[in-house]
């Protein structure tokens, strides 16, 4: 059984949901990732993805993209993000895992990138823009490395086939649009979420526009787990170049930990 | 007649998008399914062919020109005298078809240099289509009179203030665009690139370049080209033009990237003479890429060819050698651009200009019983305030 797998077992004993935070590896600085993941697992969060910068995120939005940016101007690369990763995984409990568009692995060498992966203690891989043939490829290859599938409110019936070749849990993207901040959820994302769940033998959690204890709270009843992305790197933005950027972080995901376990 | 397995060009091409994307492009590719063999959809689009855009465009005899030259017999493929100037009308009228079809009423496209965009808006206009442009905030600069032109046509032009400012993050605003509005939204694509099914169907809207060439040929010699030369960005004039002629093996198809400052300077947009296979925009094909995969920032002189990525089609030429890439740099498409204006009255697209001058040196080693088809893929009316300011900063 994976890391994951144990985590969304110990999670559903405890009838609790997993807190996931996003952030960009790099943003704002890649000497400030092992700060920033412990300080996340310290405030409540139960796994936490790690974004590899790419120049062009097709499924994220201004901000998420603005954090790439920076990260990639200082030449962040993903075996130094790789290593990083392997130098403090030892002090961190909770399951890692990379969000990571394709290209960046066929530039590295798929078997390469994974084998690092696995050397470093990387737990997960959720790659957004894989074409369904690759993922079946890499799915068989990647072996104890969870293969997130990603579905969206438009997968209809391809959810079955999306999660067969996957494992860990099912990345339910919460609307049409690219990563970022929404007001809110409507009734369909309940529906969508309950046609995952029946279609689904592994957890399912909610990602895409995450950014209030209000929506943490509908969300919950209906999925094991819950993605902020773009909010959180908000906040780190907004705190870019404060000696507040910790606590600050801390505090929202502490805010957020509560609403979920509450 | 595009020449792809399920989406894929050997193992170029495919899907690479966020599921989201996937239940549009099977929208898109059932309804292209469905009409690119309806008899009644292809007399319409036959109608406007002929009726709007102009065509058949000419394939005409450059006799100065080859005289000049000294060697080969040179033809251009007059696809500067199509409506709007350049070849990409082909494709939006026959997407806009489409995209009725599907019900849509708002169209977005990227634009590089801004003739896809002129293209876009026209069809919109023609079709009462709401438009929206996306085009590098550095292209809009390098292409004031297109963007006048595409907002005088009711589009609305968005500036992308993003990376190199470019074609490449046009394409990134657009498909950001899409994800966000697909319900709505047609995404217009211009050039042979980005996922199945875009590349099959700008194949299929441009090949009656080469279709008409053929006959014309026929016509004019009573025998096929020996050389088709198309200048390559994304690679849809060149496709055009290439594809009707991929069984005819005696004819020889070359493909000309931009150099521009030259090869060995890094400033260079040569994708398929120095890329490697990556992905990018949806699409897997040759990429210029840094170490980690992400895109190069790329250059050319000519605003329509700057883009990192290629056709997954030409990918599979490049390989199985079908087609053979050159590259020609600013220097020498310039030459060519006053060269052709000199001696035969035609001022041609910077785009176009690089294939004119690949033509022009190739035409010097044959002899006059050869003969090479050049598409003049389009006019360079857009191009000529640029060169005046090029002239006027390098003393010329």
């Amino acid at each position: 059984m994976s890391r994951i797998d144990e985590c969304f077992k110990r999670l559903d004993r405890e009838g609790c949901r997993a807190l996931m935070p996003f952030i960009t590896a790099g943003y704002p600085r890649l000497s400030m990732l092992e700060k920033v993941v412990v300080a996340l697992e310290d405030a409540g969060a139960d796994m936490i993805e790690i974004g590899i910068p790419f120049s062009d995120p097709l499924a994220d939005g201004p901000i998420i993209q603005y954090a790439n940016h920076r990260a990639l101007q200082q030449g962040v690369s993903p075996p130094a993000i790789l290593d990083e990763i392997g130098s403090f995984r030892v002090r961190v409990n909770m399951p890692i895992l990379l969000l990571v568009y394709f290209n960046t692995m066929l530039s590295y060498g798929v078997d390469d990138f994974l084998s690092h992966c696995r050397k470093v203690g990387v737990d997960g891989l959720i790659i957004p823009d894989i074409s369904k043939e690759d993922r079946e490829d890499i799915f068989i290859s990647a072996g104890d490395i969870d293969l997130i599938p990603m579905v969206a409110p438009t997968s209809h019936e391809r959810i079955g086939n999306i999660v067969k070749n996957g494992s860990g849990f099912v990345y339910c993207v919460s609307s049409t649009g690219v990563t970022g901040p929404r007001a809110s959820f409507d009734e369909d994302i309940l529906h969508f979420l309950q046609d995952v769940r029946r279609q689904s033998h592994i957890p399912i959690a909610v990602g895409f526009g995450v950014n209030n204890e209000r929506q943490v709270k509908y969300l919950k009843p209906y999925c094991d787990g819950i993605i902020i992305g773009s909010a959180l790197i908000q906040k780190m933005i907004d705190y870019e170049d404060s000696s507040r950027l910790i606590e600050e972080i801390k505090d929202y995901i502490k805010g957020m930990s509560s609403a979920l376990d509450m | 007649m595009s020449r792809d397995t399920n989406g894929y060009y050997g193992p170029y091409g495919g899907r690479y998008v966020p599921d989201i994307l996937n239940y549009v492009l099977d929208e898109v590719k059932h309804v292209y399914n469905k009409l690119k063999d309806d008899a009644k959809f292809l007399d319409q689009l036959d109608y406007y062919n002929r009726q709007y855009i102009g065509r058949p465009s000419p394939l005409y005899f450059a006799r100065q020109l080859s005289d000049k030259v000294g060697g080969a017999k040179i033809y251009l493929k007059r696809e500067d005298l199509n409506h709007t100037g350049s070849h990409k009308i082909n494709n939006t009228i026959g997407q806009v078809l489409l995209a009725q079809k599907l019900g849509k009423k708002r169209v977005i496209a990227e634009t590089g240099a801004g003739q896809h965009g002129v293209a876009t808006a026209t069809a919109c206009a023609l079709f009462d289509m709401d438009c929206i442009i996306y085009m590098g905030e550095e292209d809009t600069k390098r292409q004031e009179l297109n963007v006048f032109r595409m907002k005088l046509l009711g589009a609305q032009v968005i500036p992308v203030k993003r990376g190199n400012r470019t074609l490449k993050e046009a394409v990134d605003a657009a498909l950001e665009d899409l994800i966000d509005n697909h319900d709505s939204t047609y995404y217009m694509l211009g050039s042979a690139v980005g996922p199945d099914p875009y590349p099959a169907m700008v194949n299929t809207f441009q090949s009656i370049i080469g279709r008409e060439t053929k006959k014309q040929i026929m016509e004019a010699e009573g025998r096929l080209p020996d050389y088709l030369v198309a200048c390559v960005g994304g690679g849809s004039n060149a496709i055009g033009l290439f594809s009707p002629f991929y069984d005819d093996t005696e004819v020889e198809m070359i493909g000309v990237e931009p150099a521009g400052k030259g090869l060995d300077t890094g400033m260079h947009a040569a994708t398929l003479a120095l890329g490697k296979p990556g992905i990018l925009h949806g699409f897997k094909s040759y990429l210029l890429q840094d170490d980690n995969g992400n895109p190069a920032s790329v250059y050319s002189i000519s605003a329509g060819l700057d883009y990192p990525g290629v056709g997954p089609e030409h990918a599979l030429f490049k390989d199985t050698g079908r087609a053979k890439y050159v590259t020609i740099t600013d220097k020498e498409a310039l030459d060519a651009f006053f060269a052709l204006s000199h001696i035969e009255g035609i001022i041609p697209a910077l785009e176009s200009a690089h294939a004119v001058a690949h033509a022009i040196k190739l035409a010097s080693e044959l002899t006059k019983d050869d003969i090479i088809v050049v598409n003049l893929s389009g006019r360079g009316d857009k191009d000529v305030n640029q060169v005046l300011n090029f002239m006027q900063n390098n003393d010329c």
